[in-house]
């Protein structure tokens, strides 16, 4: 029975090229999206999971509540959590804990950056490391042993046996030789702890055993990630209560100072789940740890795949419904000739379930074909072999049985009730008032025209912040970091710079992102942005003086008690009723004067508010961001330079530089990939939609030709049939304009909010697109009603 | 083997009623060859699809095999009309997607007959109809006798006991419609029971009884 039902199936395809074509293209794309994006989150889901002590293993955090009630969620702890906690709680069976960033190795002769990771021994007990050479006992022992990962050491030593060989690495400002100990398996891609080297946790406490007793005391200086293994029946929730207990007997007489100061900051513990790490966008995943990523994505992907889905299943439905009707007297047949209406049903089903695969079939291999499109925007390395492991393919087994029902069922649900009498003697009323064909159009359209004014409203905003007036002159800049403590290189590299003909000047400053606390009229403030910047950083970015004057080298007093604050900084703390200059300002007990203020300027991205920064002058010489202001059009002969001076002076040293207005655009990085995200579904949803418009139209004039050839034979012209044949799809066009509008606004409104600063939603942004979407039916209908209108009555009207 | 009382049908239009058979009394014996005859609009088609319970109506009795029609759900009835009627149409009424052969069979399909045995069947049924050599042909490569052939043969393929034709001619020259006609009376000589709608008087003429009906009632 079901040879003869795909029999008629398949045959029915051939015969209907285009509606095949239209069900199946569409079918295609969206099931490809839907397996693209399954494959993501189904990585995301997946991270860190291969560790088998994965349940029990909980990530130290903490949250810090300032006198505003902002809360600071802080994923980093410092040194003495771990061993202090996991010794005086008796849930916690072991700790371990990590650190590290990229550092400078030497292979031969060349340096090159790879990520080296401090962390204690228990790390090969508590998480599962595949240990291929060596004994996990014996490693990550003494100052100067070091774990490579497979990867790492084939680089390093090729097929040699790399156990007790050398490798450098930079630590403490020099290169020194570390013994390989072991050999272990890279870690897989979804892993959150990645590296290429480990070296022993002690190697970066100092020597001196009075200096590590006072860092092990300090509470508050948070730089590394603790991880607890607890016991196997511990009961979490009572451990995390302990925490704070811990804490308090260790730092009683420090919490009770920082309470008289103010009684609303508040310092909490707590355990994260090691599982949720990688998607909890709360508590920051760095410092030694790789790939957080926050759980947004995965919904909105989701969210974007599955409408995407319905679309494409909408197509289905309305052109198998519109079908259905053509098809009635074939139904008639098969119920005389003795079918039951459930066997109709499995009929029609088999049907969809074989569009369902061929489109299947299709979406593999256009997401093999966009695979590597997708890896650069999601940022993951996935391989074909990924789409045809075991669970994904029992997904897919699974999502072709639900798509081919939920197209398949309601045009079948409706075509095996058609009474045979009925549609035999064609007494079935064939146009009909299609009431939910109707409405799953406008559902399609308000889902592409919603995309559609999103895409707008994202591209204005992304256009916004990217060519907005920063404050300062980002143009002929090129800017890069020069490692940590070394200032005597630094400035050798400033003055051999400062020689070269291409070069304008030079400026640099410290980290970023560093705040404090300051003392201004007795009162303490909440953190906030400081800078330590040389006395030319301000001019190279062209950052301009609202009030006073520049900090000099030059002036002894500005290196000692003078200091600089932009605008926000006045308005925020200081007293409005005089002038800034001459106010002081209370840091690490000092007075400082203010003898300048700089305008507001955007040093964060356009999420934040200007907030207020403070300046002072720098006498460490620790200054590691560095800008080069270059001659306009002299940036090749700059770069040169620049790497010529860079690997004269740190041959070893990694180098990286970026054109500013490149490095600013990294901040937007994730909004660059969003507004792709968008751009693209909204393509194809507005694609796959007005397909499903084409097809629809196409069947809605073979059912009006012979309406149409009447009409001719009257008298109609050309122009009223095409509006007679489009004016019911505009409407519907119309209307889902009219819904998708608001919704989209509303999305998008709340999209915008994330940003300090922003564009207005207005209504040009609205009319453009239901324009587009307009247009765009108004072709794929026109087509067919242009065409159905010229064509000759007589051959319509002939025969019956 | 088929008994009609009392039917009336009617459609309800605003306050009007309209009937479309009235107070139908009817019956047929096995091995008749009935012919129903009548302008347009008398209701010559719905008296036959009541007769094969493809349409319901209103009001009566209908006993098919000592079996009361009237009484039964939808299903009963498909059952029954599956196992005992075969119909014939005036537009052949062909699936187009399936070819000669898989149109002959369909039926035997639906009553989960074996494939064996199909074959068997649906081979000496084109055997019989001289029809063999079109078998892989669709329908729409076919003349109208020549679809009206595969038509009668389908009906015939599952050995009902009643044959319905609702003016199996209707579509055809002079020459295809006695070759049909023929067929008719041959199938009837075997013990087939036809009713057959017609215009033609000719036609009419091969049956064993004559009805006329004129606005949805019995002329006699």
């Amino acid at each position: 029975m079901f040879k003869n039902y795909f029999k008629t199936a398949w045959r029915n395809l051939l015969h209907n090229k285009l509606l095949s074509f239209v069900n199946i293209a569409g079918l295609g794309v969206g099931l490809a999206c839907v397996i693209l994006i399954l494959l993501f989150v189904k990585d995301e889901w997946s991270f860190d999971r291969f560790h088998k002590n994965g349940n029990h293993i909980y990530r130290l955090v903490q949250t810090t509540t300032d006198t505003s009630g902002k809360e600071r969620r802080n994923g980093n702890t410092g040194l003495p959590h771990g061993p202090v906690f996991a010794a005086e709680i008796p849930e916690i069976e072991s700790f371990c804990r990590i650190k590290g960033w990229g550092m400078t190795t030497k292979k031969g002769n060349e340096g090159i950056e790879s990520q080296v990771l401090f962390a204690d021994n228990s790390i090969f007990n508590i998480f599962s490391i595949d240990v291929l050479k060596g004994n996990t006992t014996e490693m990550l022992k003494g100052r100067n042993s070091v774990v490579l990962s497979e990867d790492a050491a084939t680089k390093y030593f090729g097929h040699e046996n790399p156990m007790g060989k050398t490798v450098e690495i930079e630590v403490d400002d020099a290169l020194e030789p570390f013994v390989v100990s072991g050999v272990v398996k890279t870690a897989p891609l979804n892993s959150s702890i990645q590296f290429d080297m480990l070296i022993p946790f002690e190697r970066q406490n100092p020597t001196d055993a009075a200096e590590l007793n006072q860092r092990m005391s300090n509470w508050n200086n948070l730089f590394l990630n603790t991880f607890f293994l607890l016991r196997k029946d511990a009961d979490v929730k009572a451990a995390e209560k302990k925490l704070w207990t811990v804490y308090l007997h260790h730092n009683a007489e420090q919490w009770e100072k920082v309470q008289k100061r103010n009684g609303k900051i508040k310092l909490q513990y707590a355990l994260q789940p090691f599982f949720t790490m990688h998607l909890d966008k709360n508590f920051f995943a760095s410092n030694g740890l790789s790939n957080w990523s926050d759980s947004t994505y995965s919904y909105i992907l989701s969210g974007l795949a599955l409408l995407i889905l319905i679309i494409a299943c909408i197509n289905f439905i309305n052109i198998a419904l519109a079908r259905s009707m053509q098809r009635s007297k074939e139904i008639g047949i098969r119920k005389i000739s003795g079918s039951s209406r459930r066997q109709v049903i499995i009929q029609f089903l088999s049907e969809s379930f074989i569009v369902t695969i061929i489109a299947f079939a299709t979406a593999l291999l256009l997401v093999q074909l966009v695979l590597p499109l997708f890896n650069t925007i999601s940022h993951k390395q996935f391989s074909f072999s990924y789409l045809v492991q075991p669970n994904t393919i029992a997904i897919y087994i699974a999502l072709i049985i639900i798509v081919s029902f939920i197209a398949g069922f309601y045009p079948a649900f409706i075509a095996s009730g058609f009474q045979p009498a009925q549609t035999l003697y064609t007494r079935l009323k064939l146009s009909g008032n299609n009431l939910l064909g109707k409405s799953l159009v406008v559902l399609q359209f308000v889902i592409a025209v919603a995309l559609i004014i999103g895409t707008i409203i994202f591209n204005r905003q992304f256009n916004y912040i990217s060519n907005a007036d920063l404050g300062y002159n980002s143009k002929d800049l090129i800017y890069l970091q020069f490692p940590w403590e070394k200032p005597i290189a630094l400035q050798q590299f400033k003055n051999e710079l400062a020689k070269n003909p291409a070069i304008q000047s030079i400026g640099t400053k410290s980290g970023n992102w560093n705040k404090t606390a300051f003392k201004i009229k007795g009162k303490q403030t909440d953190w906030t942005y400081y800078e330590n910047i040389d006395d030319n950083y301000l001019q190279v970015l062209q950052i301009p003086l609202a009030k006073g004057r520049y900090l000099s080298y030059a002036n002894v007093a500005d290196t000692i008690s003078n200091c600089m604050v932009n605008e926000a900084f006045v308005e925020t703390f200081m007293d409005k009723s005089n002038s800034p200059i001459g106010q002081t300002i209370g840091w690490q007990d000092k007075e400082l004067n203010i003898v300048g203020v700089v305008k507001n300027y955007h040093s964060a991205n356009f999420k934040e508010k200007i907030e207020p920064v403070f300046f002072s002058l720098d006498t460490q010489g620790d200054l590691l961001n560095t800008y080069v202001k270059y001659f306009p059009g002299k940036e090749k002969a700059a770069a040169e330079a620049i790497t010529r001076s860079y690997k004269a002076i740190l041959p070893f040293a990694a180098l990286e530089y970026a054109n500013m207005d490149d490095w600013l655009m990294q901040r937007y990085e994730e909004d660059a990939q969003w507004k792709k995200i968008i751009t693209s579904s909204a393509l194809i949803a507005i694609l796959i939609s007005a397909l499903g418009l084409f097809a629809l139209t196409t069947l809605s004039v073979q059912q009006r030709v012979k309406e149409i050839g009447v009409r001719k034979v009257l008298g109609a012209s050309v122009i009223s049939i095409t509006a007679l044949v489009s004016k019911d799809f505009l409407k519907l066009v119309f209307i889902s304009l009219l819904i998708a509008s608001p919704v989209a606004w509303w999305l998008m409104d709340s999209w915008l909010k994330d940003f300090a600063y922003r564009i207005n939603i207005s209504g040009w942004m609205f009319v453009l697109s239901g324009g587009i979407a307009l247009l765009i039916a108004l072709i794929t209908v026109g087509f067919h009603a242009v065409r159905a209108a010229i064509a000759n009555p007589v051959k319509s009207l002939r025969t019956e | 083997m088929l008994e009609l009382k009392g039917i009336y049908k009617w459609v309800n239009s605003g306050n009007n009623r309209t009937f479309i058979l009235k107070d139908i009394n009817l019956s047929v014996k096995e091995g008749e060859f009935i012919s129903i005859m009548g302008p347009s609009g008398s209701g010559k088609s719905t008296l036959l699809n009541v007769i094969g319970m493809l349409d319901e109506f209103n009001e009566g009795e209908y006993n098919f095999l000592r079996e009361s029609v009237h009484k039964m759900k939808e299903k009963q009835r498909s059952a029954l009309y599956k196992q005992y009627i075969g119909f014939v149409f005036q537009a052949y009424h062909l699936i187009d997607e399936l070819t000669v052969y898989e149109n002959i069979e369909t039926p035997l399909i639906y009553q989960d007959i074996k494939s064996s045995e199909r074959k068997a069947m649906v081979a000496d049924i084109l055997d019989r109809f001289n029809i063999v050599g079109k078998k892989d042909l669709f329908p729409t490569q076919l003349s109208g006798g020549q679809q009206q052939l595969v038509g009668i043969a389908r009906a015939l393929i599952a050995k009902p006991k009643l044959l319905l034709a609702d003016e199996p001619t209707g579509n055809l020259n002079s020459k295809q419609g006695e070759e049909i006609m023929n067929l008719f009376s041959e199938l009837n000589k075997e013990g087939v029971a036809i009713i057959q709608v017609t215009h033609s008087e000719k036609n009419a003429a091969y049956g064993t009884r004559v009805i006329n009906l004129l606005d949805g009632r019995i002329e006699n």
